[in-house]
């Protein structure tokens, strides 16, 4: 019997850690699989014509560009009169807003409240906190909703959140925060790409399994019942409070919801600083999350959905993005120095499965959203980015034809030479594409011409970015970097579009 | 606004019960013209 050779051992290393980097793929695939049953497994077949009373609440730091705009937009719902009021908490604003509030109270009285801090600056935790404690020290308010100062609410969307809470055993929901900027650029198109495929779709996978990962901050529908039972108050020792609020609510037993047809317009990062800023925000507060809820990840006794292995694969390989690429890129590497062979059998397998996935979920996801893909289809297309295009589509011409598949470098018949070199970019591109979608945003901040920042973008790929973002929060947490509620500016760009 | 509450709330329901219900044809036919791309290349480029 032959013996195991210490490269052997190495060799299956490499082999493992290479299929880990497919985690995230397919995670992905599972999620979209399940989608369809959302048409049948449902949450509309528990749904009433239940319309509670319901205070709006938005924290408000000198936003006077678009505070009025939301508060127009609230005041035309679709909704029994006198069944909705909106407050407005004024973090200490130093712009127009406190005028802007006087002009809208005065506009619509008895409907818009100003609660005004008189010194803010603690984020927007507090500042809910401040509008929540008055709001439940009132009997008025049967329902609460969460959201962003800039926000824009179709007419019906408000009646087909509250419909779910006819049910008693729903204590959130939350809608389709779809991207409104008018007219828009490259980077809000991608946005508006990427939040088909993270919410339209992937909250609707989360639906069919019963449990929900984040309620958006910008438009979470809670019921006053809830959000007693959560303690009132949002959590305001992360960065990522809506996420917080979704998993205590499960925890205490009553279920969220994500309506897909429940559409609100928010105005997104048109670059990739900022957003840049709001995404590492975003990374740290699930970074933080994923440790404060160190007990619950894989064990059912903890909650039979949030413990489940399920979420919890489908949570870690968004949370750990850039692990998994990067151990994907080391295991192939690995193996094309161990075992050349090995490693054109794993690169072929690997990008053609990819291939496939990707071409499945950008279809699916432009019919699951046809208005947002009729505007953003080329972001669609082009989300993993025109080199990872090109990998993808060079595994579709036959070895004999490519010279990069049909040297001596598979056969490990040569040693290392610098023709390797496009080769292993070219095998290790899940990784290093990190690197390159960090310079792509330094550049951007740096103040590079936009129609490079594009060019470069499109190279690189969205997709490549949002990792690259996942990393630098990883970074951050590690480091223990200053935890500063950096806010998104918000210009007043968002359009309902219909 | 005021509305006609049971109107629009049927309206709604049955706009949104068609909406998800197109999902699933929607999948089939993403997930059948992939399948069509990867027989039609296995056809063309047989192994």
């Amino acid at each position: 019997m032959s013996s195991i050779e210490p490269t052997d051992l190495l060799a299956a290393f490499f082999l493992v850690a290479m299929l880990l980097g497919m985690v995230p793929t397919v995670a992905s695939l599972v999620q979209y699989v399940i989608i369809g049953w959302q048409s049948v497994r449902n949450n509309y077949s528990k749904c009433a014509d239940y319309t509670p009373r319901v205070a709006f609440v938005l924290p408000a730091w000198n936003e006077a560009d678009v505070i009025g705009s939301s508060i127009d937009s609230l005041m035309s719902l679709h909704y029994p009169e006198g069944h909705w009021r909106i407050y407005v908490v004024d973090d200490a604003s130093t712009d127009d807003t406190p005028a802007v509030m006087r002009e809208k109270m005065a506009q619509y009285p008895g409907s818009v409240f100003h609660l005004r801090r008189e010194v803010g600056g603690q984020g927007k935790a507090h500042t809910l906190n401040h509008g929540l404690s008055i709001i439940l020290s009132e009997d008025w308010a049967e329902a609460v909703m969460i959201m962003d100062a800039d926000v824009l609410f179709e007419p019906v969307t408000l009646r087909r959140m509250t419909r779910h809470l006819a049910d008693p055993s729903v204590g959130g929901v939350t809608a389709y925060v779809k991207e409104g900027s008018f007219p828009g650029n490259l980077v809000t198109r991608f946005v508006a790409f990427e939040y088909i495929t993270a919410q339209a779709a992937a909250r609707r996978a989360q639906n069919v399994l019963g449990v929900l990962a984040c309620m958006a901050g910008g438009a979470q529908l809670h019921s006053r019942e809830n959000l007693i039972a959560i303690g009132g108050q949002i959590d305001t020792s992360s960065l990522a409070e809506d996420t917080f609020t979704t998993f205590k609510t499960q925890l205490a037993g009553r279920r969220v919801v994500f309506d897909g047809n429940a559409i609100v317009w928010a105005e997104e990062p048109d670059s990739l600083a900022a957003l840049w800023k709001q995404r590492i925000r975003w990374a740290r507060g699930n970074l933080q999350l994923t440790s404060a809820f160190r007990n619950l990840w894989f064990r059912r006794s903890q909650h039979p959905k949030l413990g489940g292995v399920t979420f919890g694969v489908l949570w870690f390989s968004v949370a750990l993005l850039p692990v998994f690429m990067i151990l994907g890129s080391i295991g192939i590497i690995g193996l094309y120095y161990l075992r050349p062979p090995w490693a054109w059998s794993a690169f072929t397998a690997l990008w053609s499965a990819t291939l496939v996935v990707y071409l499945f979920e950008t279809l699916f996801s432009l019919m699951i959203d046809p208005e947002t893909g009729k505007r953003a289809w080329l972001e669609g297309l082009l989300f993993p980015g025109l080199v990872s295009i090109i990998i993808m589509l060079m595994i579709l011409v036959p070895p004999s034809a490519n010279p990069l598949f049909n040297g001596p470098y598979w056969s490990g018949d040569v040693g290392w030479s610098w023709r390797d070199i496009p080769v292993q970019v070219m095998l290790a591109w899940p990784g290093i594409s990190t690197f390159f979608a960090w310079l792509v945003f330094r550049a951007d901040r740096a103040g590079a011409p936009h129609w490079l920042r594009n060019l470069l973008l499109i190279v690189i790929g969205y997709g490549p970015v949002m990792c690259a973002i996942s990393f630098g929060a990883m970074a951050a947490q590690y480091k223990n970097a200053d935890l500063r509620w950096d806010k998104t500016v918000k210009s007043g760009k968002a359009r309902i579009r219909k | 606004m005021s509305v006609d509450k049971e109107s629009e709330y049927d309206r709604l329901m049955r706009a949104d019960r068609k909406a998800e219900g197109r999902l699933i044809w929607s999948e089939l036919i993403s997930l059948v013209f992939v399948a069509g791309l990867v027989a039609a290349y296995m056809l063309f480029f047989p192994a």
